[in-house]
């Protein structure tokens, strides 16, 4: 027989169960989102199709480069929205809790 | 505040708090659930308590408000005494009552000792490794026992 303590440990112990798993919901949302909007600026943003430059490799390898540097970019553009859209609800449930 | 300071300071009153609570509403039930919000919402606000001097004192005065706006509510009428003022910071209702009810409900039934093991990561916070030397399990068992209990949980809730 549980006493009216063990009672409200197991609520208490409820509500932290149930902040997480909100939590991870909202994380799980804004990921998706990000990742969304990245898709977005991906395929809004793409640069006009090179020329081919097969028959000078110099050329080739300029292209190469530009296409490596462009990609980088991005990643990095990802990676920051990334980052806001994880900080957002942690922000929220700080303000919630103050 | 930890887990562990809420527990000594707060959830020590429980017993207190409830007999305050059923000589408020005549009923054990509607002590309890009164009580019960009454530790959710104190706990959502752990970061703020460490202020609170008399937590007794404290803690009764929100809880006479809440029986007070629980009897107004059930008898629609306003010729109850005001609430207390100053005490009325935590009176909004909480939300999805019933499912923490519900989820809390199962974990009583949990074994005893996936509830602690399960206390101890979540509301502590602590690590395998440190819930390890307090209970002289392996992290394995620790392991098996806390997917059971999550296993359970989520059957159950």
């Amino acid at each position: 027989m549980s006493t009216f303590e063990d009672k409200l440990r197991a609520i208490i112990l409820a509500d932290t169960i149930k902040e997480k798993k909100s939590r991870q919901k909202k994380i799980s949302i804004s990921l998706a989102v990000s990742f969304a909007s990245i898709c977005l600026i991906l395929i809004f943003s793409l640069p006009p199709e090179p020329k081919d430059t097969f028959d000078d490799p110099v050329k080739a390898y300029e292209e190469i480069e530009k296409s490596f540097a462009y990609i980088a970019e991005q990643i990095e553009k990802s990676f920051d929205i990334i980052q806001k859209e994880e900080e957002k609800p942690v922000e929220k449930i700080k303000n919630i809790l103050k | 505040m930890t887990y562990e300071e809420f527990d000594r300071e707060w959830i020590s009153l429980g017993d207190s708090l409830l007999r305050v609570a059923i000589g408020l509403l005549g009923s054990r039930q509607d002590a309890e659930d009164a009580v019960q919000d009454l530790f959710i919402k104190l706990w959502r606000q752990r970061e703020s308590l460490s202020v609170i001097n008399n937590p007794q004192a404290y803690a009764t005065r929100v809880l006479k408000n809440q029986c007070i706006d629980r009897i107004r509510t059930s008898r629609q009428t306003s010729s109850l005494p005001d609430e207390i003022p100053g005490f009325e910071a935590i009176d909004s209702p909480v939300e999805n009552h019933e499912d923490i009810l519900r989820t809390a409900k199962a974990i009583l039934k949990l074994p005893t000792n996936q509830r602690k093991v399960l206390e101890m990561r979540l509301l502590e916070g602590l690590s395998y490794d440190e819930i390890s030397q307090r209970t002289g399990l392996t992290k394995l068992s620790l392991r098996v026992l806390l997917s059971r209990a999550r296993m359970t949980l989520k059957m159950k809730i």
